[in-house]
């Protein structure tokens, strides 16, 4: 009962994110992954492709956040809504795209100079070159942690160009921005148990090839070195996985975009109180 | 659509509890923080086990004895150990924090008998040492995700359920400008308080306790949306003062249905 009467949701923690985009996706199974393999196919056809691609799956994170709000869409509304930004997609997917190289690029560039001084302290004795190494790996994990904080930061930009039309379309980045402020750690969790959840399927994805090659490369090995058997098994493990990454990319691309419509409900509950509403109720429960 | 699954229990009592279901993601990280926490304990008992070999050996061979069954000594205890510490920390937990591991305290699950009780030691072992058969081959992992109780194996020999563990909602204090007292006696003057629901009220203390995170904007845009929406509900014909800020309203608002209701009519 009080499931049905609480159309408003409080925050979110990072578990449920990831749940409640799990369960988004299952009860719209069919519909988002038709949307993707849409989007999967239109990949392949340069630029204009892309863009559409971009939209599609950003399509998918609308109609999931709509549904989040209680007001679900059909595809072609969806569509309309989102069609109007082909363009912006891939002009923005660019610009995040540059950011983060930009940001990359500054980051190892600051890194080598934090890194010079260390080196040379590397050279002084062996306890100052386990010190160094030491220190190195600290400052690729802060470099590291850095980049992906950022990329966190701006991960909801599609959701924000497909969710608002009147904003401009280069705000969306400064919309990711000032929505995930303060909460940076907060997405990166959700993206690191996502990845945990889907965990199961990638170890797939790399077992069953591994279990191919492995007879190949035992008897290719009892025959010496170069033996045909052995490059053709391999090869075939090799497409194997090809084929299985492929799969696994189509069946969890749209996990990842309900994980943004969540993700941006939640952030614009906390950040901008989306789920605070008074209640709609009949006059005659007034008064006590 | 609900997002997170949802459970009853009814009690011999014939009282029906509700619970949300803890749900995969919470699920996964707990046990990541659960095994990273045995991983440190692990990696201390595999340093503490090399370094108390090499120095019985070296002792040993000083008193002139030999030396060669103390290494397989020291494995078994070490492995001993391991398989201790592996499944002396659920139960351990399970059982010493009512259904609750460091990696669930931090997530908010708690581990419950089927029929809503707390969690006993039996339970715990047995949802522990079936543990390993749920990794294999993440057999638990789909069982969580397709059932629709979301147990694992563990769970069904078990009979336990994995809930969400509820938070207080009432102890977190709302800060109030000194104002907003005396607006409140105004308002109960003037105004029918008593129109507001529990719910509304639940509403209004939900914007004063979250307020302070909201961006600027969204802050000034919903204080002044919440507040002619409750100057109609309260049936207010004009404000007590020409210029009010609409935060300062609802303060006085929130302060003066405490006051005529207190804890009567309290929304949890």
């Amino acid at each position: 009962m009080a499931s049905q009467s609480s159309p408003s949701m409080r925050p979110l923690n990072v578990g449920d994110v990831v749940s409640a985009a799990i369960s988004l996706f299952r009860t719209n199974f069919n519909t988002f992954l038709g949307l993707n393999l849409k989007a999967v196919l239109w990949f392949f056809v340069p630029v204009y492709g892309w863009a559409r691609s971009l939209m599609i799956q950003s399509q998918i994170a609308r109609l999931g956040f709509q549904e989040l709000m209680r007001r679900p869409e059909t595809v072609a509304a969806s569509l309309q809504a989102v069609e109007p930004r082909l363009w912006p997609f891939l002009g923005i997917a660019l610009l995040v795209w540059l950011i983060q190289l930009a940001v990359g690029y500054a980051a190892s560039f600051a890194m080598g100079i934090v890194m010079l001084p260390i080196s040379i302290i590397g050279t002084a004795g062996e306890a100052a070159a386990a010190l160094s190494g030491l220190l190195m790996v600290i400052v690729q994990l802060v470099v590291l942690a850095a980049q992906m904080w950022i990329q966190a930061r701006l991960y909801l930009w599609n959701i924000v160009l497909a969710m608002e039309p009147d904003v401009d379309s280069t705000t969306a980045i400064t919309r990711s921005w000032e929505l995930t402020k303060g909460n940076g750690v907060r997405v990166l969790f959700v993206l690191l148990v996502a990845y945990l959840v889907m965990l199961p399927l990638y170890v797939l994805m790399f077992a069953i090839p591994v279990l191919i090659a492995v007879p190949f490369f035992g008897s290719g090995l009892l025959e010496g070195e170069g033996s045909t058997a052995a490059v053709l098994g391999l090869l075939f493990a090799f497409l194997i996985f090809l084929l299985l990454a492929f799969l696994i990319g189509v069946l969890t691309a749209p996990f990842f975009q309900t994980i943004k419509s969540v993700l941006y409900y939640d952030l614009r509950s906390r950040r901008e109180g989306l789920d605070i509403q008074f209640r709609d109720r009949p006059r005659d429960q007034r008064g006590s | 659509m609900t997002l997170l699954k949802t459970i009853t229990i009814q009690t011999p009592e014939s009282v029906e509890l509700e619970f949300t279901l803890a749900g995969v993601g919470n699920r996964a990280l707990a046990l990541l923080v659960d095994y990273l926490l045995i991983f440190l304990l692990l990696s201390l008992v595999s340093i503490f086990t090399s370094f108390l070999s090499e120095q019985l050996t070296s002792i040993l061979l000083l008193l002139g004895g030999g030396a060669e069954g103390v290494d397989l000594w020291l494995v078994a205890i070490a492995l001993l150990a391991t398989a201790a510490i592996y499944w002396g920390y659920f139960v351990g937990f399970e059982t010493y924090w009512q259904g609750q591991t460091p990696g669930k305290r931090w997530t908010k699950i708690r581990v419950i008998n089927d029929s809503g009780k707390p969690e006993g030691i039996l339970q715990a072992t047995l949802r522990s040492l079936l543990r390993p058969v749920d990794d294999i081959l993440f057999l638990g992992f789909f069982c969580i995700l397709f059932g629709r109780q979301e147990k694992r194996i563990g769970d069904w020999l078990a009979g336990t359920l994995v809930v969400q563990s509820e938070t207080v909602v009432g102890e977190a204090q709302v800060s109030l400008s000194p104002a907003a007292q005396s607006l409140a006696i105004d308002l109960m003057a003037q105004a029918n308080i008593g129109n507001l629901l529990p719910d509304d009220f639940a509403t209004l203390r939900e914007y004063l306790l979250r307020r302070k995170i909201l961006t600027n904007e969204a802050r000034k845009t919903l204080s002044v949306q919440l507040a002619q929406q409750l100057q109609e509900i309260i049936e207010l014909q004009e404000l007590p003062q020409a210029q009010m800020p609409a935060e300062q309203f609802l303060e006085a608002i929130y302060v003066a249905y405490q006051k005529q209701f207190g804890d009567r009519r309290r929304a949890y």
